[in-house]
C-alpha cells in the first residue's frame, strides 16, 4: 500500500510520517502539489491538504485523479464548509476530513471501508448511534428497565424503542 | 467590499440637491439672459439704455455667484441657504425682465423655472414662499413700460393662464422631489444593509481562515498525544507539540491584534503629512533610513487615527524585515484620490503573497502572522480606497506599496 501525502505543514507531515512508518505503510510526502504530480509511483491513496500556501488543494484534484485514476483521494481541511465539500466531491474527491483527526480514523477513511470508519468513530465515542444508544440505556436504567415508561420519556413509540433495543442485543 | 463612505450618490443632503448645482445653473441663466439682451439690442427691440441696465444687473449677479462658488469650494457649502439663493435669482430675473419688456417678452417663462425647481433644493414651506413670490413678481412685469405697443397693453388677467401652468408644474415638481427624497432614503438604507452583510461576510472569511490556521497544529498535537498515550512517543513528539503550540499561539496573537475598540475606529480630522512625518520619525531601527517627501501641502482628511498609523507602521516593518536599507514615502494626489507611495529596496515581496493579497494568514515569513496586509487592505477599502503592492520595476530587489484613500474624506477648513 502506497500513500501520497500533499501537506505543507512540516510538523504535521513529520508526525504522519512516523505514524505511517509505525503501520508499515509506504508514504511519499510533498509540500507542493505541482511537485507531487511528478512522482512516478503506483499510488493507492492520496491525502491532499486544502490550504497549500498559495494554492488551493481542491483545484488540483482533477490532476491527481488523472494521474492516478484508481487511487482514493481524501481532502484534509481545517475548515469544513458545505461549499468547499461540494466543490471537492464534484472535482473527484472520494472523501473529506476535517482537522484535527485521529490516525485510525484517517487510515480508515483513506482505505474507504464504511464499516471500519463506523467502528473507529464508535471507538472514539463520536458516533451519533452510540450517543443515542447510551442515552436510551441511561433512561432505561432510570426506569428500572420499564420499556413503556422509557419510551414515554424518550418521546418514542414503545414498538420503535423495542426495535432499537433489538438491534443493540448481540445475535 | 462596498465602500463605507461616498454613499451620497446623488449629492443628496437630507434628500435635497446640492447648492453647487444652483451655482452652476445661475451661470447658465446669466449667460442666457445676457445673450437674449444682446440679441434684442442688435435687433433694436430694446434701447441701448435698457441693454446697459440689464447687463449691469447680470454683472452684479455673476459677481455674487463668483463669491458663492469660491466659498463653496473652500467650505463645501455656499454662504447663504438654497432658499435665499433662489430668492436672489428671482429678484435678478425680475429686474432683468422688467427692462426686457416684462410679459410682452415671450421668454419671461425663465422666471417660472425658479419656483419649479425650488422643491428639489428647499423644503416644502420655503418652496411655497418662492412660488408666491414668483407669482407676485410676475404681476410686477405688467407695469414694464418697455416693448409695449398700442395693440397689446398687458393686464393682470393675461397672467391667469401662466399662473395655472405655474401651479400645476409646481405641484408636479413637489411630487417628484418627494419621490427623490424617498429614493435617497431607500438607497441609504440599502447601503447600511450592505455594510452589515459585508461585515458578516468578512467575519465568515476570517473565521474560516482562522479554523484552517488552527486545524493543522491541533491535528499534529492530537496525533502526538495519541502516540504518548500509546507509549510510542519520542523526544521528537515533544518537539512537534511545542512547535504546533507556537503556531497556535501566533495565530491567536494575530487575531488579538485585530481586535479594535469602537473608539479606535472613530474618524477624526487628521493631517496626512503630520501622521506620515510622525510615523517615520518614531520608527527607529538600526540600518534603516526612512525618507518622507510630500508632494502636496498639508492635507487634512477624516481617518481612524490609530488603525491608520498602525497600518503605516506595519508596512514599514515589512520593509525592515525584508532587509531594506532605505524606505521612501511620498504623498501625492490625483483627481479622486490621495496616494501614499512606500518604496523600499528590500528583498521584494513574495509572488505567492501578491497572488493572495487581501486574504488573512497569507505570509511567507516564519514568524509572520499574515494579518498586517489583510488589515491594511480592509482598512483602505473601508476608506473608499485600495492597497496595491508590486515588485519594483527595473531592479531585482525592492517593493512598492500604494496606499490609496478616497478624496471624499478630505476635510476642508
Amino acid at each position: 500500500m502506497k500513500v501520497l501525502l500533499v501537506e505543507n505543514d512540516l510538523n504535521f507531515t513529520t508526525v504522519l510520517k512516523m505514524e505511517f512508518e509505525f503501520n508499515n505503510i509506504e508514504l511519499y510526502t510533498y509540500s507542493d502539489p505541482k511537485n507531487a504530480l511528478t512522482l512516478d509511483e503506483n499510488i493507492d491513496h492520496i491525502i491532499l491538504d486544502q490550504k497549500l500556501g498559495e494554492y488551493n488543494g481542491i483545484d488540483f484534484i482533477p490532476n491527481f485523479k488523472k494521474k492516478w485514476p484508481l487511487a482514493r483521494l481524501v481532502v484534509l481541511t481545517g475548515h469544513g464548509s458545505i461549499t468547499s465539500t461540494v466543490d471537492a466531491v464534484k472535482k473527484g474527491a472520494d472523501d473529506y476530513l476535517i482537522k484535527p483527526i485521529s490516525f485510525p480514523l484517517l487510515l480508515a477513511t483513506i482505505k474507504g471501508n464504511r464499516a471500519d470508519i463506523q467502528n473507529v468513530l464508535e471507538n472514539e465515542e463520536m458516533s451519533l448511534e452510540r450517543k443515542e444508544r447510551e442515552h436510551i440505556e441511561f433512561v432505561l436504567g432510570q426506569c428500572d428497565g420499564n420499556i413503556s415508561k422509557a419510551a414515554k420519556i424518550l418521546g418514542l413509540h414503545r414498538q420503535s424503542l423495542q426495535r432499537k433495543l433489538k438491534k443493540y442485543t448481540p445475535k | 467590499m462596498i465602500k463605507y463612505f461616498n454613499i451620497n450618490t446623488f449629492n443628496l443632503s437630507a434628500g435635497k440637491l446640492d447648492a453647487l448645482i444652483l451655482i452652476r445653473l445661475r451661470w447658465l441663466m446669466c449667460a442666457l439672459l445676457a445673450l437674449m439682451a444682446m440679441m434684442m439690442a442688435i435687433t433694436e427691440l430694446i434701447a441701448s439704455e435698457q441693454f446697459v441696465k440689464v447687463i449691469f444687473v447680470l454683472m452684479a449677479a455673476t459677481l455674487i455667484n463668483n463669491i458663492f462658488e469660491d466659498q463653496y469650494k473652500k467650505n463645501g457649502s455656499a454662504p447663504v441657504s438654497n432658499f435665499w439663493q433662489l430668492f436672489l435669482d428671482l429678484i435678478i430675473t425680475t429686474i432683468a425682465f422688467y427692462f426686457l419688456g416684462g410679459i410682452v417678452n415671450p421668454t419671461y417663462f425663465i422666471m417660472l423655472l425658479i419656483p419649479m425647481i425650488a422643491p428639489l433644493f428647499v423644503n416644502f414651506k420655503e418652496s411655497i414662499v418662492l412660488l408666491l413670490s414668483c407669482a407676485q413678481m410676475l404681476l410686477l412685469q405688467i407695469w414694464s413700460p418697455y416693448l409695449q405697443s398700442d395693440d397689446f397693453i398687458p393686464q393682470a388677467h393675461d397672467l391667469i393662464g401662466i399662473y395655472i401652468v405655474l401651479f400645476a408644474s409646481f405641484s408636479l415638481m413637489s411630487w417628484l422631489s418627494y419621490l427623490l427624497e424617498q429614493t435617497g432614503l431607500r438607497l441609504q438604507n440599502m447601503v447600511k444593509q450592505n455594510i452589515r452583510v459585508d461585515g458578516l461576510k468578512a467575519l465568515g472569511a476570517l473565521s474560516a481562515s482562522f479554523c484552517h490556521e488552527l486545524g493543522t497544529p491541533f491535528a499534529t498535537m492530537r496525533l502526538c498525544l495519541d502516540r504518548i498515550k500509546e507509549g510510542r512517543a519520542t523526544q521528537l513528539d515533544m518537539e512537534l507539540i511545542r512547535n504546533s503550540f507556537s503556531q497556535c499561539e501566533l495565530s491567536l496573537q494575530s487575531m488579538m491584534s485585530m481586535g479594535l475598540d469602537d473608539k479606535d475606529i472613530k474618524l477624526s480630522k487628521t493631517s496626512l503629512n503630520e501622521i506620515l512625518e510622525k510615523t517615520t520619525d518614531n520608527f527607529l531601527r538600526e540600518d534603516l533610513n526612512i525618507k518622507f517627501t510630500p508632494a502636496i501641502s498639508e492635507t487634512y482628511v477624516l481617518l481612524p487615527k490609530i488603525p491608520f498609523t498602525k497600518m503605516i507602521v506595519d508596512i514599514i516593518e515589512n520593509s525592515f524585515e525584508a532587509d531594506a536599507n532605505e524606505v521612501i514615502i511620498s504623498l501625492n494626489k490625483n483627481e479622486d484620490h490621495f496616494i501614499i507611495e512606500i518604496t523600499d529596496d528590500g528583498e521584494g515581496i513574495d509572488e505567492s503573497v501578491l497572488i493572495k493579497l487581501g486574504t488573512p494568514f497569507n505570509t511567507t515569513k516564519e514568524q509572520g502572522t499574515g494579518i498586517g496586509l489583510y488589515n491594511a487592505k480592509t482598512l483602505l477599502e473601508m476608506l473608499g480606497g485600495n492597497l496595491s503592492i508590486e515588485r519594483r520595476k527595473g531592479t531585482t530587489r525592492g517593493t512598492v506599496a500604494n496606499l490609496i484613500i478616497s478624496k471624499s474624506l478630505e476635510h476642508k477648513d
